[in-house]
């Protein structure tokens, strides 16, 4: 009895580390404690794949190649060789490299800002702040790179992670949601947000981004309009919820937190955000980029 | 930099580059050669290298730029290279081991289909074991996208061997 206990025990704290080991969370130290468990232990059906997993992982690693002498042949050749030629200059440098490898691994982020909702109670132009947001331009990817980075910015200031929430509430006047049916995830944010965004940098922030499977879209709604708040944070829930997307959701003593959706189709959304002096909101989306496809949200 | 600081501060990393060329070239003798052509390169700057806030960091960015000229030259690189499957346990059956062997080649098809970065977040990590830091230093992305492709590729090959073997997941 008090074995089997033990057992569950055991598994449990297994488990309880893979799904740490699959949100990529876990130390050396915890990758090893559950290579060395794969290793001795049988296991249930469902830990099967995980075990193959670890169990082959070892293998590969075992089976590494080794570089024997590599060590002498270099301070031969460097040492005790010939003359050796000179360093040829490299073409482009590792900031204008760093920032095409951003963009082509698609961090292209690119908002549409535009009305939820048809009544707008402040005093502001709903009409003139929309066109003024989304009629701009980004310029070089150099500029495009910088905005989204202060955008960004602005958006995370003031998150705080909530670990009782699923990641509705990103923070006061910043909600998120997924749409499964036309595969679009939505910021949708409150009009204090909104004046923040827009009195960015002569506005010229925002862009639109669409791509072929996903969308993103920042969207305001009215700071006084809580059901609508409500609602749309239960139907992010619910969406998280379901059995088609999976959310998962972390953070850790650094203040770097990430959510990420499993939308159907083998679709992947990403929420990240880290906390600190470089503050940072990122938004990725999978799915291949179509810029001709570019489209600005429309209300319902 | 003097030669002997060179052999005491530099040349200790060859290990650590000789893995990380290994992961893009895919050939032991390749990522040797690499190696050995960045080598040449530190030994060159050597002068300047002090003025770098770290040399390994540098080391890594001058190995990932050689790798990849590599690639670009060798368009048709072949998986093949690294796909040999090497012999087993010594104590396992016979039969154990004929279905250890599949399964290792299979784990190693599977992983040599995944997206690039994917690729070599899983094998700097679950291979190398290398930390998350380190990866991010050596593949110049950021720490945040390092955890998410490697999340992606875990939970990949996860689902690829449960498929294949129909076991079930926990679909996490």
């Amino acid at each position: 009895m008090k074995l089997q206990k033990f057992t569950t025990m055991k598994q449990q704290e297994i488990k309880y580390l893979l799904e740490k080991y699959y949100s990529a969370d876990t130390d050396l130290s915890e990758e090893k404690q559950l290579r060395e468990y794969f290793l001795g232990n049988q296991v249930s059906d469902d830990l099967q794949a995980s075990r193959d997993q670890f169990i082959f992982f070892s293998g590969l690693a075992e089976e590494r190649p080794e570089a024997t002498g590599l060590e002498d042949k270099i301070r031969a050749n460097l040492l005790e060789g010939p003359p050796v030629v000179p360093l040829q200059k490299k073409k482009s440098g590792p900031i204008i490299g760093r920032i095409i490898t951003a963009v082509a691994a698609g961090f292209l982020l690119i908002f549409v800002v535009k009305s939820l909702e048809e009544s707008f109670s402040s005093g502001m132009n709903a009409d003139k702040l929309t066109t003024s947001l989304t009629s701009v331009s980004c310029g070089t990817i150099e500029q495009c790179y910088q905005y989204t980075d202060e955008a960004l910015r602005i958006l995370s200031e003031g998150i705080s992670p909530d670990e009782n929430h699923h990641g509705n509430r990103l923070m006061d006047g910043l909600f998120s949601s997924a749409n499964l049916d036309d595969k679009a995830i939505s910021l949708v944010v409150d009009e204090e947000m909104l004046k923040k965004l827009a009195e960015l940098e002569g506005q010229k922030i925002f862009q639109s981004l669409t791509r072929e499977v996903s969308s993103i879209k920042i969207s305001r709604i009215s700071d006084k309009d809580v059901k609508k708040k409500d609602e749309i944070a239960s139907y992010f829930e619910q969406v998280t919820n379901s059995p088609e997307a999976h959310l998962l959701n972390k953070s850790d003593a650094k203040g770097f937190s990430f959510y990420v959706l499993d939308l159907p189709d083998n679709e992947q959304a990403y929420i990240y955000y880290h906390q600190g002096d470089t503050a940072d909101l990122l938004i990725e989306l999978s799915g291949s980029i179509d810029l001709s496809e570019l489209k600005e949200y429309s209300k319902d | 930099m003097s030669a002997e600081e060179f052999q005491l501060e530099v040349l200790p990393i060859n290990q650590k580059l000789y893995y990380f060329a290994l992961r893009f070239l895919r050939s032991a003798a390749d990522a040797e050669d690499a190696v050995q052509d960045v080598f040449v390169k530190l030994w060159n700057i050597r002068d300047k290298l002090s003025t770098y806030n770290s040399i390994e960091a540098f080391a890594y960015t001058v190995t990932r730029n050689h790798c990849l000229d590599k690639l670009k030259a060798k368009r048709t690189y072949s998986i093949e290279d690294t796909m040999r499957v090497e012999p087993g346990q010594a104590n396992a059956t016979p039969a154990q081991r004929t279905e250890d062997l599949e399964k290792l080649a299979l784990v190693k098809q599977i992983i040599g289909e995944l997206p690039e970065q994917q690729r070599m977040v899983i094998q700097l990590r679950d291979i190398d074991e290398c930390t998350y830091e380190e990866i991010a230093e050596m593949l110049d992305m950021q720490l945040n996208a390092v955890r998410v492709n490697l999340s992606r590729a875990r939970k990949k090959v996860r689902d690829e061997i449960a498929k294949i073997y129909n076991y079930e997941t926990t679909g996490n």
